[in-house]
């Protein structure tokens, strides 16, 4: 694995401008996604976890370049796509593709399933058609449909057997990146624990890096190597999976980590709770943006927008309470620094 | 000896379909008592939201029959109760929260007056005393000051809120909660589940809460019946399901979960159940589960006997005690 980032993300900003309810009312943006930095490995699960309207989604779409940033960088192995024509940016595509939340609406209902899979290796043109038919073939049998499935349409297919569709389109090109926008929430828990699996052998065959959407805690553990947590379009908390989910440092995290239903039950902890709901990101607050539900907010919190900034060795946080031993303002006991546990540390 | 609050026995229900009557619930039995929760699992299609339209009388129409069985609210016979009667205990002794409060409320009034409107018809109610029992409710559930905000002025948490103040409006001693979390974002869905718990020790109301979200169940509930197939595989203590599960698909459903909070370590597979739920007219004769089970044997394919797996914890299983060891 070299140590050169796949994905590199700088600075992203995506705002949405709201139309004016008349002339003269002020313009109104929507800042989906405001100042986002971050870098994925090639080969690795980069996890981005955060409720609704926190800018999971739209960031996975900017990557993707569905949505067009309004600010910043997107790096594919140091090549900038923003800049990037739709025509420039076409053979490139084959590198980065995605696979969708709903099986249901994503697949074109009058294309056989073959078809589907088939259309981006037409698109790019990906090897001869022979060479493109006995890939299709081969897809399918990676993805675990059978060969004469090929000639079914979509409505034929049950929503997990369509995710796999998707998914063998999705690597049909060989591609290095997925993006997976919250790629099992649409099913059934027994059929997410196939379609996950699915993922992790298809990883481990072709090397290939996720960028994974969800916002679903236990699936973001079982499946990242390294976690961002989003709230209102910026990223809070950013480190590996083992820290993250052992010693959250940003309240947020803390909170959401709790409230994951049965999840402080079976770690013995006390249920924190969160009063009301994320505020718009309709011009957002000034200071930090978990401000208004923090219980451990300052004034200080509400004037300053805190940045990210390392506090151990790949732990980074946005949080002015978490202090400079590294601690984070819901740890009661004071622990100095060599406590530390050494997995944490790494 | 009192009757239970709400025994279910033996209850068969069918859809009518293009290819005929089609089975959706099959000798399903349930026990509600006074104050508890009974958690309803099973994954989409196993009939858990149909077991809850049947207790409270609202079947599929047309097609959807009871073809056999009881529901009893505190002795009382429901099924074949009149349109008026099963109206009166809809809203009034029954509760019910659905999924998606977007859908359940009307976006043409106000929250304020969709619980007053409950009031009026149920307990016969003033306009006036309705509008202030209502404000009362929204008050109790935490949405203080909003009984003129119409549904889209509120949040999906908020409005959760308001469909279980419309719930409680008539002090139901049953609710059905019919995946009230699933559309919520995870800290809401933690506030609405403390709001429930909160008003169940504050009105003793019992709990019939439906998910697929095993944390949920082992949050909230007292007791479990896990469904598959439109039967009731395996129901008993909360603790006892969850953590020592008797039947295959219960101890299967839950070992394909990813466990939030577990400790880190390198990434392994899930345990996967192969293949799909069936759909209702085409379970297979005996135990519906016997196709995707790792267990089953030549007996499954006739119907299988409840065996006890402990206290007040059964399973329908020809594997008996000795499943335990799969």
């Amino acid at each position: 694995m070299s140590d050169r980032p796949l994905l590199q993300v700088r600075d992203l900003k995506v705002h949405f401008p709201l139309r004016r309810p008349h002339p003269l009312a002020p313009a109104r943006v929507v800042r989906a996604v405001n100042g986002v930095s971050f870098a994925m490995m090639p080969g690795r699960t980069f996890g981005i976890v955060g409720e609704s309207g926190s800018g999971k989604t739209t960031t996975a779409l900017a990557v993707m370049r569905l949505v067009a940033p309004t600010a910043g960088h997107i790096e594919l192995d140091g090549v900038d796509l923003v800049p990037l024509s739709a025509a420039a940016l076409r053979p490139l595509r084959r590198r980065f593709q995605m696979i969708f939340q709903d099986p249901f609406s994503s697949l074109n209902p009058r294309m056989t399933a073959g078809a589907i899979v088939r259309e981006p290796l037409d698109l790019m043109a990906v090897g001869t058609p022979g060479e493109r038919s006995r890939r299709i073939a081969e897809l399918f049998a990676a993805v675990g449909l059978r060969p004469e499935q090929q000639r079914l349409f979509p409505h034929q297919f049950s929503g997990g057997q369509r995710q796999r569709i998707g998914i063998a389109r999705a690597i049909a090109t060989r591609p290095d990146l997925i993006v997976c926008d919250e790629p099992v929430s649409a099913l059934d828990v027994a059929i997410r624990a196939q379609i996950l699996n699915l993922l992790l052998r298809l990883q481990r065959e072709y090397g290939l890096a996720y960028l994974f959407i969800s916002h679903d805690l236990g699936v973001v553990q079982h499946m990242c190597d390294d976690i961002a947590v989003m709230y209102l379009g910026r990223i809070v908390e950013l480190t590996d999976r083992a820290a993250l989910f052992r010693r959250p440092l940003h309240p947020y995290t803390w909170a959401l980590l709790s409230a994951v239903p049965g999840a402080a039950a079976a770690r013995g902890e006390a249920r924190v709770r969160l009063a009301g709901d994320p505020p718009s990101a309709i011009d957002p607050p000034a200071g930090c943006g978990f401000a208004s539900r923090c219980p451990f907010a300052e004034p200080r919190c509400r004037s300053e927008r805190p940045e990210l900034r390392d506090v151990a060795a790949g732990h980074w946080v946005a949080c002015h309470r978490v202090d400079r031993a590294g601690r984070g303002p819901h740890e009661a006991t004071p622990q100095p620094a060599a406590a530390v546990p050494p997995a944490w540390s790494g | 000896m009192n009757p239970p609050l709400l025994a279910v026995e033996g209850l068969g229900l069918s859809l009518r379909t293009r290819h005929g009557p089609v089975a959706v619930l099959r000798d399903v039995a349930l026990r509600l008592d006074a104050g508890e929760t009974l958690g309803l699992v099973g994954e989409s299609g196993s009939g858990k939201t149909m077991a809850a339209l049947a207790i409270i009388g609202l079947l599929p129409q047309p097609g959807g029959v009871i073809t056999a069985g009881s529901i009893r609210l505190r002795g009382e016979e429901l099924v074949g109760a009149g349109a008026a009667r099963l109206r009166q205990v809809r809203g009034g002794e029954i509760g019910m929260i659905f999924q998606e409060p977007m859908t359940a409320l009307n976006p043409l009034f106000s929250v304020g007056e969709q619980v007053a409107e409950t009031l009026r018809a149920h307990e016969g109610l003033g306009r006036r005393a309705a509008r202030a029992r209502a404000e009362e409710m929204l008050r109790l559930v935490g949405v203080p000051g909003r009984a003129r905000d119409y549904p889209h002025q509120l949040s999906g948490g908020m409005r959760q809120r308001a469909m279980i103040a419309m719930a409680l409006a008539c002090r139901p001693s049953i609710l059905i909660a019919d995946e009230p979390t699933t559309a919520l974002d995870v800290t809401v869905q933690a506030q609405i589940l403390d709001l429930l718990r909160d008003i169940q020790r504050r009105f003793g109301a019992a709990i019939l809460l439906i998910t697929h979200d095993m944390g949920v169940i082992r949050e909230m509930a007292d007791r479990v019946a896990v469904m598959y197939a439109g039967r009731i595989v395996e129901e008993g203590g909360a603790a006892a399901v969850l953590n020592r599960p008797a039947h295959p698909y219960s101890r299967a459903l839950i070992a394909c979960i990813p466990q939030p909070g577990a400790a880190g370590g390198e990434r392994q597979l899930l345990a996967e159940i192969p293949g799909l739920v069936p759909p209702p007219g085409r379970w297979p004769e005996g135990c519906a589960f016997m196709p995707r089970c790792v267990a089953a044997t030549a007996r499954c394919r006739t119907a299988p006997p409840d065996i006890a797996a402990g206290p007040g914890h059964s399973a329908a299983c020809w594997l008996g005690a000795a499943g335990a060891a799969i």
